[in-house]
C-alpha cells in the first residue's frame, strides 16, 4: 500500500503552493526596492519576475495521468522594461547635466495586482487540497 | 485493500485468521501471494512511517524552520488519512472476527 501514490494530488498542489509563495516573496522584494537607485550591479533596481514550468514525468507516456507532477520554479529573470525617470536635480544619483534620476522599473500598481493574483492562486490551490482531503475522508467513511 | 480482506470470506481465510490470533507475527502461509497477516503488518509499518514523517515535519517547525509550512500541514494530513485508513481496516477485521465467533455450530 503506497500512500504517496494515492495522495499525488497533495504533491501537485503542494508544488503550486510553494511556487505561489515564492512569487509573493519576489513581489514583496520588488515593492521593497521600488525606489532603490543603487544596486551592486550598478544603476537602479531592476524588477524581478518568476518563471514557472509545468512538471511532467518524461519517462511516462505524455497522456498518462501518473506523469502529472505539478509546477516547478524555473527561475527568476530581470524585467527588461525601461526605467522610470524623474526630474530631481538635488538627488545624489541625478544626472549632472539633465538633473534626471533613473528609478526602478517597478510599478507599485502592477505589483499589487500581481500580489492579488498570487494570493488568489494560492487560495485556489488550497481549495483543491481541502476538497481532495474532505473527499478522501468521506470515502474512508464508506467502511463504516 | 479489498483483496487483502477478501481471503477472510473463504475457508482458507478463516485458517489465516486463526493463525493470526495464535502468533502475533503470523506470516499468513496461504498459498500464492502474501498472507493477510503480512499485508496488515506492511500496512502498519507504512502508516507508522508516514506518522514519523509528520512528527519530523512538526519538529522542524518547532525548531524554527517555518519556511515550508504547507509541507508540514500536508504531512500531518497524510498521516491522519493513512491512520484513518488503518483504523477502518482494523474495524473491518475485528468485525469479521466477531461475526465468525458468533457463528453457532
Amino acid at each position: 500500500m503506497d500512500f504517496d501514490h494515492c495522495l499525488s494530488a497533495f504533491r501537485i498542489s503542494s508544488s503550486a503552493l510553494a511556487a505561489e509563495r515564492l512569487r509573493m516573496r519576489v513581489i514583496a522584494n520588488n515593492l521593497a526596492n521600488a525606489n532603490v537607485t543603487r544596486t551592486p550591479e550598478g544603476g537602479p533596481y531592476r524588477k524581478d519576475e518568476v518563471v514557472f514550468r509545468a512538471v511532467l514525468d518524461r519517462a511516462m507516456a505524455p497522456n498518462d495521468p501518473a506523469a502529472l507532477g505539478g509546477v516547478r520554479v524555473e527561475g527568476m529573470v530581470k524585467s527588461a522594461e525601461p526605467f522610470r525617470t524623474e526630474y530631481r536635480p538635488g538627488h545624489p544619483d541625478a544626472d549632472k547635466t539633465t538633473g534626471m534620476v533613473r528609478l526602478p522599473n517597478v510599478n507599485p500598481v502592477t505589483e499589487m495586482v500581481d500580489l492579488l493574483t498570487a494570493s488568489r492562486s494560492y487560495q485556489a490551490n488550497l481549495a483543491v487540497l481541502t476538497t481532495y482531503k474532505d473527499l478522501m475522508h468521506q470515502t474512508l467513511r464508506l467502511g463504516q | 485493500m479489498p483483496e487483502a480482506i477478501g481471503p477472510l470470506s473463504g475457508p482458507a481465510g478463516l485458517g489465516a485468521l486463526s493463525r493470526l490470533g495464535a502468533r502475533p507475527d503470523a506470516r499468513g502461509a496461504a498459498a500464492g501471494g502474501p498472507g493477510f497477516g503480512q499485508s496488515l503488518g506492511e500496512l502498519v509499518a507504512r502508516v507508522d512511517e508516514v506518522q514519523k514523517e509528520a512528527a519530523e515535519a512538526i519538529h522542524g517547525v518547532a525548531a524554527g524552520d517555518g519556511e515550508n509550512l504547507h509541507e508540514v500541514m500536508l504531512a500531518v494530513n497524510k498521516a491522519e488519512l493513512s491512520f484513518t485508513f488503518l483504523m477502518e481496516a482494523r474495524n473491518k477485521l475485528v468485525e469479521a472476527y466477531q461475526e465468525v465467533m458468533r457463528m453457532s455450530i
